[in-house]
């Protein structure tokens, strides 16, 4: 029946400063440690999926090896093509071979791409110069420029193992004109891809025209990857081995995911941390405003209407943490991770920049999780608080 | 019968504060319950005022047990029905005199306006009227006791408990409350209920209770 409004309730218990500074500290520290849990997982499903990205922009949806190594373009492409799972398929041809320039060498994975095609399956623009007869060209990765100190129109000599020089007991050299720097967005793609026409490659192989040793595959958009190479797989089961984009680092991505749920999991402890400080707060309050508590309720405050006042209270801290801890994500994401210090070593983990990615399922758990230790642990507390009967709190307060 | 008590025991431990309490209180009489130190004298108001449930016997307000209500249900019957004077005037120092004195009625959310004229009606007659725009801080203590007054028969309750309330008081002051609690009880038609181990203030009312050892003696 109380009608006390919770505000008034809210303005007796924290007219002290101390209390009110409490509160805020309350609720930074269930916020950060709310914070620090989700900026984990978002870093490592941000990690993931930038990953996952970043490959399939190379790679397209599904790749096609032949069980013996090259295979000819002739049937294949247009089956494929045909194919109700398909979208288009592109072909490629790649080989390792030595890259020289400025008085340094590294070892690269040159590939013989259709650059319509290419740009088509993978959606990465690779700007070869259509009239690739006139001059030799190259386009280079963004990390190998670097490390060459290259740019565009310098030339790059490669080294390849072909048929005609391996006679000769020699490699053949050609020299290129970088037409292009390009990105992936991972570090060792950009450090040693290199792109060139298909054609350009074949005969500089002594390879026919239509040998090629990759296909790359755009699956029809809302087909599900996994399903459509395992059929496809079933189809060219005999002649190629059919692997989604990501399968190369399939290993990589389980272990985040693992190393995700286990940290959470973990992380758990922190907003143990914090819910102990609720309780603190709680304790505090109960014990600097216990005379205007028992006077309320000998004026006729409810034990029901002291309950909710808490539980409002639990509500209320939860809730603006939950925000806050938004916006240090947020923070963290903008501003710290463009911070040239939290940039990371690329070769070691591949990416060479992180960020946050955050999904509702991931909030939803995170504050879930965090809402069940609030409210458990408050109600224990509060169960507690009201144990007191009003007559022993009114002698003590009044004595 | 406005209060009725039946039989009312009440122990603490192993220490039985009351013994067996039987009370009639009518309606517009004014009560002393009287009794040395540990006799019962309180436990028994509170018993009275549904501040602690008695472990037997029954306590009938207007013919209603409170025994067998909840504690939203006592709530309300505090609230509307009893006003508390205790020997401290516990004021809530983040409010001023008046939104102190306001509490009862926030509680139970009834339209302001009219309880603020009563308040200062009674204001007036307990010479407070300066006092309601100040903070309990800025007043003395007999002025304090004074607001506290107020606060607990703002909703003009039927029945005023009081708890030493002038145990905190000198002789002047103790003379002063206790004539404005008999005038404002019988002004709003109360019945009042002072508990005191002060024999001055227990000469002044007609109807007095001893107890002794939890027992009603007189």
């Amino acid at each position: 029946m109380t009608k006390l409004p919770l505000i008034s309730l809210f303005q007796i218990i924290l007219d002290k400063k101390s209390a009110l500074r409490f509160l805020i500290g309350t609720i930074f520290s269930l916020a950060f440690s709310i914070a620090v849990i989700l900026s984990t997982i978002g870093l490592m499903d941000g990690y993931s999926v930038s990953l996952k990205r970043a490959l399939a922009q190379s790679n397209g949806d599904l790749k096609l090896k032949a069980r013996n190594g090259f295979y000819s373009l002739e049937g294949i492409e247009d089956k494929l093509n045909q194919d109700k799972t398909v979208e288009i398929s592109s072909h490629i041809l790649q080989i390792e071979a030595f890259a020289l320039a400025n008085k340094q060498s590294k070892g690269v994975l040159v590939k013989g791409i259709e650059p319509k095609s290419f740009r088509q399956v993978t959606g990465l623009n690779v700007p070869l110069r259509k009239n690739f007869n006139d001059m030799e060209g190259v386009i280079v990765g963004v990390q190998f420029a670097k490390k060459f100190d290259l740019k565009i129109g310098d030339n790059v000599v490669l080294a390849f193992n072909s048929k005609k020089a391996r006679e000769l007991g020699s490699a053949s050299l050609v020299q290129f004109e970088i037409q292009g720097i390009l990105r992936h967005g991972i570090f060792e793609k950009d450090m040693r891809f290199m792109y060139m026409h298909r054609e350009k490659l074949q005969k500089i192989l002594d390879l026919r025209n239509f040998t090629v040793n990759e296909g790359l595959i755009k699956v029809v958009d809302g087909l599900s990857l996994e399903e459509t190479q395992r059929s496809l797989q079933k189809k060219y089961d005999r002649d190629f081995f059919v692997s989604t984009y990501w399968a190369e680092h399939e290993v990589l991505l389980d272990a985040v995911e693992i190393e995700r749920d286990t940290i959470s999991i973990a992380l758990q402890l922190i907003v143990l941390v914090s819910v102990i400080n609720i309780i603190a707060f709680m304790v505090f309050i109960s014990e600097i405003k216990s005379q205007d508590i028992f006077m309320l309720r000998a004026l006729g405050l409810s034990l029901k209407s002291f309950k909710k006042f808490w539980y409002c209270m639990l509500s209320c801290i939860w809730i603006v943490s939950c925000v806050f801890s938004v916006l240090l994500i947020f923070i963290l994401d903008k501003g710290i991770l463009q911070m040239s210090i939290f940039q990371l070593p690329g070769d070691i983990y591949k990416l060479s920049q992180l960020n946050i990615l955050l999904k509702i399922d991931d909030y939803l758990l995170v504050f879930g999780l965090s809402l069940i230790w609030v409210f458990t642990v408050g109600f224990i507390t509060i169960k507690r608080m009201s144990s007191k009967s009003l007559l022993s709190g009114l002698r003590e307060e009044f004595s | 019968m406005l209060v009725e008590l039946r039989d009312i025991q009440k122990k603490y431990g192993n220490a039985e504060v009351l013994k067996g309490i039987n009370l009639n209180i009518e309606a517009g009489q004014n009560h002393v319950i009287q009794g040395a130190s540990g006799s019962g004298k309180s436990t028994l108001l509170y018993i009275l005022g549904s501040l602690e449930r008695p472990d037997a016997g029954s306590v009938f307000l207007e013919g209603r047990d409170t025994t067998k209500l909840n504690d939203e249900q006592l709530s309300e019957l505090r609230n509307r029905f009893i006003g508390f004077v205790f020997q401290f005037h516990f004021l809530l120092p983040s409010m001023n005199c008046l939104q102190n004195t306001l509490l009862p009625a926030k509680i139970a959310g009834i339209k302001e306006t009219e309880v603020k004229k009563r308040i200062q009606k009674y204001a007036e007659m307990l010479s407070i009227s300066h006092c309601l725009s100040k903070y309990p801080y800025q007043i003395s203590g007999g002025e304090q006791q004074r607001v506290n007054i107020i606060r607990a028969i703002s909703l003009n309750p039927k029945l005023i408990l009081c708890d030493e309330p002038t145990g905190n008081l000198d002789t002047k002051n103790t003379a002063i409350v206790i004539s404005l609690l008999k005038n404002l009880a019988s002004e709003i038609e109360s019945t009042l209920v002072v508990v005191t181990h002060d024999n001055s203030v227990a000469e002044s009312f007609e109807h007095k209770i001893t107890i002794e050892d939890g027992q009603i003696i007189g």
